[in-house]
């Protein structure tokens, strides 16, 4: 069957913006524009086409902008990676947005930086890294007036190294570019943890529970954490206190988790965001493998397919049960 | 007065202190810079601005303030005493210690805060000088000297080999007077160390005083507040890594027969911050996003004559959407 | 805080405390019936009924571990006996998830079992109990979440090295 894709290159983008904006087709339109920090953009959320001079679609654009979807309501226009429109099937499935009212363009991503790891593997601090360039295959690392040269393996965040979704799911046109994954996926390395003795888990999960000081940008950066008001806040009876002490902060990240099981599509945003930098996402992987591994469900691949805890099957596994 | 000392005498001396007081170093934990406790260790070089502001030695984002417990019919109220264990913090940066002296009068005014009362008076402070612009930040800006300060007991910095001195306190002329480690020095070896900052803003990014000026403007213009915070996502990064950042909330946990009434970090960018029992006053984030710039440029000045923002840069590099401080206030002094 | 003090703790002849969520329909009937058969189980667990498993939210279990019970027990109706037709079916898959990631965060899954007991099972019902209060005698109290001492009750990022 041959599929007619609405193409648009990265000069059409703006007049594909403007077009939207002038024909009421959206109110907002979600993309980037060039940050002010290394190897971070802005969110650009724009009004009207004029808003939209600054977008910059050209390299560290990890942030998920389906986000702004719990805030922004109305039709909205939005740049959409192959994994941030896992997060819009989600999103669509838990009826936060109707498919309607988004008008998706698609861009190529050849995989996100993650200056942490650059920076481990060129041996350096995070904050001494001046440049990373794409080469060819490879990236070039400047830090203090050197250069180095690395291997995508080693630059990229580790989600990109196993790709499997680098064309969206959905979408209404897309960028032109190519649409593969920036390394040939391979399967995803096993969490040591996972065979550890529990006491040797708890003494690692305490000690990143510790951490925490409950800034909640976890939460706040996460696409399938919508709830208007949530739990931790709830003080009549309150669940969770807000003292950023161990026993709580463990309640307040495993809470978290089993409310996003299922609408999770481990796009990482958690982890990336995090400032005292909590592995959050060993913590979804596991929640997310389970799931498959259990109930046969990858979140935000298919519209169609029921939420994993919004059905049942009898033969569900019960071995765990007395 | 200036002083010297080596490296490997700084240790010695630094080993010394710590039969009489817990001893605070910069150390790398889990990829972070922070302050543990010194185990005699070398002294690391180069060390970056800690990613948790030492604010949080001073005022601490868990504290336990009274206790309560009903037995046998009695009822007993304790309070947490105040903190006196001496104590040595060094490798403070000197926007750090800015933000310890700007919180002094909010802490020890009219209501006074004995445990930052108590923990700033039992630790002596060693600063250390910068050599490296930090990300984000814009501390010459806001009147910071990254080479020299007098906010600290003893401020240090690096020469070849070891240390050229500043001794600012008397707490800390009594400390550095052993022979046996410091040596003398003087105010022309001083000022001719002084290092040129790598990385740093050639021009100024702005001026202080047309910031201040914007900031009293700009209150009442809420479509610039609505334009700069529409991207901000409510998170409190920016309020929990701030060195001058101070509110807080309270917090009662109980069980049978007892009970502790804590203190612990709130953020102004969270939306329940100023709820009360049927209203928010700011219940949109553009005036939560307002308040947290005013209080720093227009309401902390007109209360205390100082902004309170140190310029390190934690907000601006570690903001999830890249939400630049720096940007507003640009756009403020325009 | 919400952590036992030390005293008990440590007390020779310590005995865990056990909460059961158990449901309106079979497992609390069960139970019911274990006592007025005078079937004996052991007495270290406190029961809360609830409308049906499914009515169990993973948060009560984190919230229950967090204010220091020893362990937890969650027992509902066998599958296909739902008196709501399929709330054990729901939470037989919320329970699933949690208790994988309980034992992965390092939670002993003998802290936190699950049981099918019918409103008939009385002698299943008291061995259920004994098993699990032997399991959590043997994993000892549940000290995940003690705290320090009221006076040095500050955190920071120098809290005293490990």
């Amino acid at each position: 069957m041959s599929e007619i894709i609405p193409e648009v290159s990265k000069d059409g983008l703006l007049d594909l913006g403007k077009k939207l904006f002038d024909e009421r087709r959206v109110d907002y339109f979600l993309g980037y524009k060039k940050g002010t920090v290394r190897f971070k953009t802005i969110p650009l959320i724009a009004r009207k086409g004029e808003d939209l001079q600054e977008l910059w679609v050209e390299d560290f654009f990890h942030a998920n902008l389906s986000l702004y979807l719990k805030e922004i309501k109305g039709r909205v226009g939005i740049l959409a990676k192959g994994c941030d429109s896992r997060s819009l099937v989600s999103l669509i499935k838990e009826g936060q947005i109707k498919r309607e009212d988004l008008y998706i363009v698609g861009i190529p991503c050849a995989g996100q930086v993650d200056p942490g790891k650059a920076a481990k593997a060129a041996s350096c601090e995070p904050e001494e890294l001046e440049e990373i360039i794409r080469r060819n295959q490879e990236f070039v690392i400047r830090a203090n007036g050197q250069e180095k040269t690395l291997s995508k393996t080693q630059v990229l965040l580790d989600k990109c190294l196993f790709c499997q979704y680098p064309r969206p799911l959905i979408f209404d046109s897309l960028l032109t570019g190519d649409y593969v994954a920036p390394v040939s996926p391979v399967a995803r390395a096993q969490d040591d943890l996972r065979q550890k003795p529990v006491s040797e888990k708890w003494a690692f999960w305490s000690g990143q529970f510790e951490r925490c000081i409950r800034c909640y940008a976890c939460r706040n950066v996460c696409p399938a954490c919508f709830c208007p008001r949530c739990i931790v806040e709830e003080n009549m009876p309150q669940w969770v206190s807000p003292l950023p002490a161990e026993g709580d902060n463990f309640v307040f990240h495993l809470m978290r988790l089993l409310h996003v099981a299922g609408t999770c599509v481990s796009c990482g945003e958690c982890q990336r965001v995090c400032p005292v930098e909590i592995p959050l996402m060993k913590l979804n992987e596991k929640m997310t493998d389970d799931l498959r591994e259990l109930f046969d469900f990858v979140a935000g691949v298919d519209l169609e397919k029921a939420l994993p805890f919004r059905t049942y099957r009898q033969e569900d596994p019960q071995d765990f049960i007395r | 007065m200036y002083r010297k000392i080596t490296r490997e005498k700084l240790r010695k001396w630094l080993i010394g202190l710590s039969a009489r007081a817990e001893i605070l170093v910069p150390a790398k934990m889990n990829g972070l810079w922070t302050f543990r406790l010194f185990h005699n260790q070398e002294l690391p070089q180069n060390f970056l601005n800690s990613r948790i502001p030492p604010k949080n030695l001073f005022f601490e984002p868990l504290k336990g303030l009274l206790g309560w417990k009903a037995a046998d019919g009695s009822f007993q109220v304790n309070s947490c005493p105040a903190p006196e264990a001496a104590r040595v913090i060094f490798g403070l940066k000197p926007c750090d210690a800015r933000a310890l002296r700007l919180l002094q009068p909010v802490f020890t005014g009219d209501y006074p805060d004995v445990f930052y009362a108590g923990n700033l008076s039992r630790t002596l402070l060693l600063g250390q000088a910068c050599r490296v612009q930090c990300q984000g930040s814009f501390c010459s800006e806001v009147g910071i000297d990254r080479q020299d300060s007098v906010d600290f007991d003893v401020f240090f910095r690096e020469i070849a080999g070891g240390y050229i001195v500043r001794v600012i306190t008397e707490k800390g002329n009594t400390l550095t007077g052993e022979k046996e480690f410091f040596e003398e020095s003087s105010a022309g070896e001083w000022n001719s160390a002084k290092e040129e900052i790598r990385g740093k803003n050639e021009i100024p990014l702005f001026n202080l005083e047309k910031v201040k000026a914007g900031a009293r403007e700009r209150f009442p213009d809420e479509d610039f507040w609505m334009r700069v915070s529409a991207k901000c996502i409510n998170c409190g990064i920016c309020t929990y890594l701030c060195p001058t950042c101070h509110c807080f909330d309270l917090c009662d946990l109980q069980r049978p027969g007892q009970g502790v009434r804590f203190r612990c970090f709130d953020s102004c960018a969270f939306p329940d911050f100023t709820k009360m029992a049927v209203h928010n006053p700011r219940e949109e984030k553009w005036r939560r996003y307002r308040q947290r710039v005013s209080h720093k440029f227009n309401f902390f000045y007109e209360n205390f004559q100082t902004v309170a923002c140190v310029g390190c840069g934690r907000c601006v590099a570690h903001c999830p959407v890249n939400l630049d401080l720096r940007e507003v206030l640009l756009e403020m002094a325009r | 805080m919400e952590a036992k003090p030390e005293t008990e703790k440590k007390e020779k002849n310590w005995e865990p405390k056990i909460l059961a969520f158990l449901c309106r329909w079979c497992s609390y009937a069960g139970a019911d019936l274990t006592g007025s058969s005078r079937i004996s189980y052991p007495a270290n667990v406190r029961i809360l009924r609830v409308p049906c498993s499914g009515r169990v939210n993973p948060l009560f279990i984190l919230k229950t571990l967090r204010s220091g019970m020893d362990g937890i027990l969650v027992s509902g109706c066998h599958p296909g006996d739902c008196h709501y037709t399929a709330g054990n079916y729901n939470a037989r898959r919320k329970f699933a998830i949690l208790s994988r990631l309980l034992e992965y965060v390092g939670i002993d899954p003998r802290r936190v079992q699950f049981s099918w007991v019918s409103a008939s099972e009385r002698d299943k019902f008291a061995k259920v109990v004994s098993a699990v209060v032997a399991d959590v005698k043997a994993l000892g109290p549940n000290e995940l979440f003690q705290l320090p001492d009221f006076g040095q009750m500050t955190k920071g990022p120098t809290s005293p090295d490990p």
